[in-house]
C-alpha cells in the first residue's frame, strides 16, 4: 500500500514539470534536427527539400564556421580563467573580517543581476572611441586612445566586459566555500607557526580547488552560450572578429534567412554543449566523491 | 609594529575601494548620464560635477510607451516564474527522495541546449496557434530556461533536508504528496525564496525570447531599450534613463535578498 | 428619341439612388477594424506618430502601432511571414534590399490595383528613381516615404578661418581636409561614417565611375575605377578622420560633427534634424551645405529611397491596410513631414516653397541643383535576393580600405569580388 503511494508519488510529482518541458522544449528539439536535413530557407518559395547531411558538410568546410567554433572557445576559455584568477583574489580579499563587508558583498550581486542588454549599452557607450569616458580618462593619463570595438580589439573588450559580470559571481561562491572551511585545521596550522600565506596555499587552496574548479567550469558553460551582450555591442562584428558560434547560428536564421543550415549548426552547437556538460557532470561526480 | 598594521590597513581598504568601483562603474556612469542633459553627458569636463535634471526620465515615460512594457515584464517574469516553481518544485523532491538520477542528468543536459535552438519551432508553433504577442506564448518560453534550473537548484536543497525527518510520518501513514506539503515545504522555504528571485531576475533580463515571441501587447523592457537605439536616437541620456529604470527593480531586489542569492549560486549553478 | 430621354432618366434616376448608398459606404467603410502597422525607428515614423489620431478619427479604424529598431524589424517581420502571419498588415520595407527578396517569398500584396487611377492620391507624383525602386518587373509594391541625397556639410568659420574654399571636386576635398585637420585643437578635417554607412560610402565609388554593382548585377569592387574610389575613401578617412576611423557608425559621426568636432562630413539631406538643425548643435549658424565633390566621374551621389511602406500579402484586410497607406502617403500628411523636416519622395511637396522653409536655403539649393538634372543615383546597395549576406562583405571592402590607409587594394578586392559573385550568382 505504502510503496504503492510512493511509487505513484514519483510519477505525479515529476509528471506536470516533465509534460511541460515536453511541450517546450522536446519538440522544438525534434523540429529542429529534422529541419537541419533539409534545404529550408525563407528566399525560397518551393516546399523545403531533405538533403541528408548536406547542411553539415557546408559548415564543416566552411572555415567562417571554424572560425567561429574557434572564437567561441577563445571567448569562454578566456572569460572563465581570467574571472577565475580575479575571483580567487577578490575572494581573499572578501574574506577577511573589516566593516562593511556585507555592503561589499552585496555590490558583488549587481553585475549578476544588471540587464545584460543594458550592460552592453552602458559599456558601449564608455568605451566609445571619441565620444566615451574610458579614452577621456587614459587620455589624462597621456595614454593613446583606444579603438574597443576593431576587428584587432574587440574580443579582447567583449571578454573583458564578460569578465566584469562573472568576476563577482565566482568570488562569491569562493568566499561561501572558504567559510565552509573546517576552522580548526587553520588554526592548527597556524599554531604550528606556518604564515598566512603558506596556510592559504597549502591547507586552503587543496580543500577550495573543487568548488573553484566546479564554478569554472560553470560559467565556461555559461559563457558559450553568451549573446545578448555581442549582440548588443559588435553583432559578431566588424569583419566577423567577433562572431562566436551563437551569434553566426542567429544571423544564418534571422539574416540569411537559412533555416535549414541555421539548425544544422543549432544541432552541432548543442552537441558540442551536451559534451561539454557530460563532462563538467563526470568531473563534479568525481570531485565529490572525493570529497 | 602598530604603524605597519595601520598601514597594511589601510592599503587593504585600498584595494576593497579599488575593487568596489571596479564593480559599479558602469551603474554609477549610467545613472548620473541619466540625470544629464545631452550636451552636458558628451561634455566629459562635466563628468562628476553637473546640475542634475529629470528632464530624461520624463521624457520616456511621456514620449515614449515605458509602462506598458514595464508592467508586461512584471506580469512575464512573475507567472513564469511562479508556474516553474509550483512545477519544479515536486519534480525536485521527487528527484532528490527516489534518486531519479537519470532524470538530474536530463534536466542538466535541457539546461545547456542554446536558447537559439528554441527560436524557430517556437515561432513556428505559436503563429500557427494564432498565439502570437500572447502572453501565453512569451511565458512559456521564458519557462523553458526558469523550470529546468529551479529543478536543478531545488534538488540538492532538498537533498540537505534530512529523511529522518520524514521517517515518522511515513509511519503514521501520510500520504507523500500531504509530506511534501506539511513537512518538507515549510523547511523548503529558504530555497525557494532563492529559486524564485533567480528565476525573475533572469526572467527580467531575458532578451532573445521576447525579441522573436512578443508584440506590441507583450513587448517587454529590455527589447523597448533595444528599439530605444534606433536611427534617430542618439539621446544618451534618455537611454540611461529607460536603462535605469530596468535595472532598477532587480538590484532592489538583489540587495535586499543578497543572502538567498548568494545561497542559490553556491548550490551549483550560476545564471538561470 | 423618347426612348433615349427615357433611358437618360433610367441612368439618372439610377446613379441618384446610388450616390447615397455610395456616400455611406465609402463615409467609413472600415470602421471598427484594427490595423497592425509595424514601422522603424525612423525620423518619418516619429514625425507621422502625432497624425495617427487624426485616421482614426476620420475612418474609426484602430491602428496598433509597433515600432522598433530597424534591423530589429526587418527580422522579426521576416520571422512572421515565414510563417505566413496574416495578423500583420502594412510594414516598412527597405525596398533596394528587401524587394527581391520578399516579391520571391510572396510577402508584398501588389499595389497597382489600388493606385492606377487614383487621380487625387497622383502615384506618379513621386520621384520616379524612388518608385523604380518598389517595383519590380513593373509591379508596384512599395511606397516610398522618403528619399534622400548626399551632400557635404561643413563648417563655413572654420573654412573662413583656414582660408579654404569649398570643395567641388575630389581633389580639392582631400586638400581641404588636410588643411583643417587639426587634432591638437579637437578638430577633424573630414568624418564619415564607415562602418554602417555602405550607402553612402558608394557616392564615393561612383564619383570615380565604380560600384557596388554592373548593370548584370555582377560585383565589381575590384574595377579600376571602383578600387580608385576606395583608394580615395581609404586615404582620406585613415589621414584626416578622428581617431579610428574604420569603426565610427553614424552616431558617432552626429555627436562629432554637433560638437564641432568635425570640419566636413558627408550624409544625407535626410539627417539634417540631426546633424545641423538648432535642436542638435549650436554650430547651426555656421554650417554651409555644398555638393558632393565631382570625381573623374563627376558628380554622382545617391538620390534614393531607402525606405517604403508595403502590404502584407497574406494580410485579411488588404483594402483597410492600403487605406492607411493613402492616408499616410498622400499629398497631405506627406506634405506635413516634409514640413517637419524629413525629405519626402514626392516631387510636389519639393515643390512647394511653404513645406520646406525651415529648411536652409543653401540645402534646399543644393538638393534642387542635384533633383533638376535628375542627377544622382538611385541605388546604394547592392541589389540581390541575400541582400545581408552580400552586406557582410561589402563592408568587409569599405573596413579593410581604410585600415590599409588605401593602399594595397586591388587583389583584396578581387578576393571580395568572388565571395560577392558566387552569393549573386542565387539571383540569376
Amino acid at each position: 500500500m505504502n510503496n504503492r503511494s510512493e511509487r505513484m508519488a514519483r510519477i505525479y510529482f515529476t509528471m506536470p514539470a516533465l509534460l511541460m518541458l515536453l511541450v517546450i522544449m522536446a519538440f522544438p528539439i525534434v523540429f529542429t534536427i529534422g529541419a537541419s536535413f533539409t534545404d529550408w530557407a525563407l528566399s525560397s518559395v518551393e516546399f523545403p527539400q531533405i538533403v541528408g547531411f548536406r547542411n553539415y558538410l557546408d559548415l564543416l568546410k566552411e572555415t567562417r564556421f571554424a572560425r567561429s567554433v574557434g572564437r567561441m572557445l577563445q571567448f569562454a576559455i578566456w572569460t572563465s580563467v581570467m574571472e577565475t584568477i580575479l575571483g580567487i583574489g577578490f575572494a581573499v580579499i572578501f574574506n577577511q573580517s573589516f566593516r562593511g563587508q556585507r555592503v561589499v558583498k552585496t555590490v558583488c550581486l549587481l553585475p549578476y543581476a544588471a540587464t545584460p542588454i543594458v550592460i552592453a549599452i552602458v559599456w558601449k557607450l564608455i568605451l566609445d572611441p571619441t565620444l566615451g569616458v574610458a579614452n577621456y580618462v587614459i587620455g589624462m593619463l597621456g595614454i593613446q586612445p583606444v579603438t574597443y570595438f576593431n576587428a584587432q580589439n574587440g574580443m579582447t573588450s567583449l571578454i573583458c566586459i564578460e569578465t566584469w559580470q562573472g568576476t563577482p559571481i565566482v568570488a562569491l561562491i569562493i568566499v561561501a566555500a572558504m567559510s565552509n572551511l573546517p576552522g580548526d585545521c587553520m588554526e592548527a596550522a597556524q599554531v604550528d607557526g606556518a604564515t598566512k600565506w603558506r596556510t592559504f596555499w597549502l591547507i586552503e587552496m587543496p580543500l577550495l580547488a573543487p568548488t573553484i574548479f566546479i564554478a569554472f567550469l560553470m560559467r565556461f558553460l555559461d559563457v558559450t552560450k553568451a549573446f545578448d551582450i555581442i549582440y548588443a555591442i559588435t553583432k559578431g562584428g566588424p569583419v566577423f572578429s567577433t562572431e562566436t558560434l551563437n551569434l553566426y547560428g542567429y544571423l544564418i536564421a534571422f539574416q540569411h534567412y537559412k533555416f535549414g543550415k541555421a539548425s544544422a549548426l543549432i544541432v552541432m552547437y548543442a552537441v558540442i554543449l551536451t559534451i561539454f556538460g557530460a563532462f563538467m557532470l563526470q568531473i563534479k561526480k568525481r570531485l565529490e566523491v572525493d570529497q | 609594529m602598530k604603524r605597519r598594521r595601520t598601514l597594511s590597513r589601510i592599503f587593504f581598504f585600498l584595494i576593497v575601494a579599488v575593487i568596489v568601483i571596479y564593480i559599479t562603474i558602469p551603474f554609477l556612469w549610467m545613472v548620473t548620464s541619466s540625470l544629464k542633459l545631452q550636451r552636458d553627458i558628451l561634455n566629459l569636463d562635466k563628468l562628476i560635477f553637473f546640475s542634475p535634471t529629470i528632464q530624461n526620465y520624463i521624457t520616456i515615460f511621456a514620449d515614449y510607451d515605458f509602462m506598458g512594457p514595464m508592467l508586461n515584464s512584471i506580469w512575464i517574469a512573475t507567472v513564469s516564474t511562479l508556474l516553474a516553481v509550483a512545477l519544479g518544485f515536486p519534480c525536485a523532491y521527487a528527484i532528490s527522495r527516489y534518486k531519479m538520477r537519470w532524470l538530474s542528468v536530463t534536466i542538466l543536459m535541457v539546461r545547456v541546449i542554446p536558447a537559439i535552438s528554441f527560436l524557430i519551432p517556437w515561432y513556428m508553433i505559436v503563429s500557427s496557434l494564432g498565439m502570437t504577442d500572447s502572453y501565453t506564448a512569451v511565458i512559456l518560453s521564458h519557462m523553458s530556461a526558469s523550470l529546468p534550473f529551479c529543478i536543478w537548484i531545488m534538488s540538492p536543497f532538498c537533498d540537505s533536508i534530512p529523511v529522518v525527518i520524514e521517517e515518522s510520518a511515513i509511519i503514521d501513514g501520510c500520504t507523500p504528496l500531504r509530506r511534501l506539503v506539511s513537512i518538507i515545504f515549510p523547511l523548503a522555504v529558504p530555497g525557494l525564496i532563492t529559486v524564485t528571485i533567480m528565476a525573475f531576475i533572469s526572467s527580467w533580463n531575458n532578451f532573445m525570447y521576447a525579441m522573436v515571441l512578443s508584440g506590441a501587447k507583450t513587448r517587454t523592457l529590455p527589447l523597448t531599450l533595444y528599439n530605444f537605439m534606433g536611427y534617430s536616437f542618439v539621446d544618451w541620456g534618455a537611454l540611461m534613463a529607460a536603462a535605469t529604470v530596468i535595472v532598477f527593480p532587480v538590484l532592489i531586489i538583489a540587495f535586499s535578498m543578497q543572502r538567498y542569492i548568494i545561497k542559490g549560486l553556491t548550490a551549483g549553478a550560476v545564471k538561470g | 428619341m423618347k426612348k433615349k430621354v427615357a433611358l437618360l432618366l433610367t441612368v439618372v434616376l439610377l446613379v441618384t439612388m446610388l450616390i447615397p448608398v455610395g456616400v455611406a459606404e465609402t463615409a467609413k467603410p472600415y470602421a471598427g477594424q484594427t490595423l497592425r502597422v509595424v514601422l522603424g525607428n525612423h525620423a518619418w515614423t516619429t514625425s507621422l506618430k502625432p497624425y495617427i489620431p487624426e485616421f482614426e478619427e476620420a475612418t474609426g479604424m484602430h491602428v496598433v502601432l509597433e515600432e522598433y529598431e530597424i534591423n530589429q524589424m526587418t527580422e522579426k517581420v521576416a520571422i512572421e511571414l515565414a510563417a505566413k502571419s496574416d495578423t500583420l498588415d502594412v510594414w516598412m520595407t527597405r525596398p533596394q534590399q528587401d524587394l527581391l527578396h520578399d516579391v520571391k517569398s510572396g510577402w508584398l500584396e501588389p499595389l497597382n490595383r489600388f493606385t492606377d487611377g487614383d487621380e487625387e492620391y497622383e502615384v506618379d507624383d513621386f520621384m520616379s528613381a524612388a518608385l523604380d525602386a518598389c517595383s519590380k518587373e513593373g509591379v508596384l509594391y512599395g511606397i516610398p516615404i522618403c528619399s534622400e541625397r548626399q551632400l557635404l556639410y561643413y563648417r563655413k568659420d572654420l573654412f573662413e578661418k583656414a582660408g579654404v574654399k569649398v570643395p567641388t571636386t575630389m581633389d580639392e576635398l582631400m586638400e581641404a581636409a588636410e588643411k583643417l585637420h587639426d587634432p591638437a585643437n579637437g578638430v577633424y578635417g573630414f568624418v564619415h561614417r564607415s562602418l554602417v554607412g555602405m550607402c553612402q560610402v558608394v557616392s564615393f565609388l561612383y564619383s570615380f565611375g565604380g560600384g557596388y554593382q554592373d548593370a548584370e548585377g555582377n560585383s565589381i569592387l575590384s574595377t579600376p575605377e571602383s578600387v580608385a574610389g576606395f583608394e580615395y575613401y581609404g586615404k582620406i578617412l585613415s589621414n584626416y578622420s578622428a581617431p579610428s576611423p574604420e569603426s565610427l557608425d553614424y552616431l558617432e559621426v552626429f555627436a562629432l560633427f554637433a560638437q564641432g568636432k568635425a570640419a566636413m562630413i558627408s550624409d544625407v539631406d535626410a539627417n539634417y534634424l540631426l546633424l545641423a538643425d538648432p535642436s542638435a548643435t549650436e554650430y547651426s549658424d555656421v554650417i554651409g551645405y555644398a555638393e558632393f565633390p565631382a570625381g573623374p566621374a563627376g558628380s554622382r551621389p545617391i538620390n534614393s529611397c531607402s525606405f517604403s511602406l508595403s502590404i502584407n500579402a497574406f494580410s485579411a484586410q488588404k483594402e483597410a491596410a492600403w487605406e492607411f497607406i493613402k492616408w499616410a502617403t498622400g499629398k497631405e500628411i506627406n506634405g506635413r513631414i516634409q514640413a517637419n523636416g524629413a525629405p519626402t519622395a514626392r516631387k510636389s511637396a519639393w515643390n512647394d516653397a511653404e513645406l520646406n522653409k525651415n529648411l536652409p536655403e543653401e540645402l534646399i539649393a543644393v538638393n534642387q541643383a542635384i533633383m533638376a538634372v535628375d542627377g544622382g543615383v538611385g541605388i546604394d546597395r547592392p541589389i540581390t535576393l541575400n541582400f545581408n549576406e552580400a552586406k557582410e562583405y561589402v563592408n568587409m571592402a569599405i573596413y579593410e580600405s581604410i585600415v590599409r590607409k588605401g593602399e594595397n587594394l586591388a587583389e583584396f578586392m578581387a578576393e571580395m569580388d568572388g565571395y560577392l559573385n558566387e552569393i549573386y550568382a542565387n539571383d540569376k
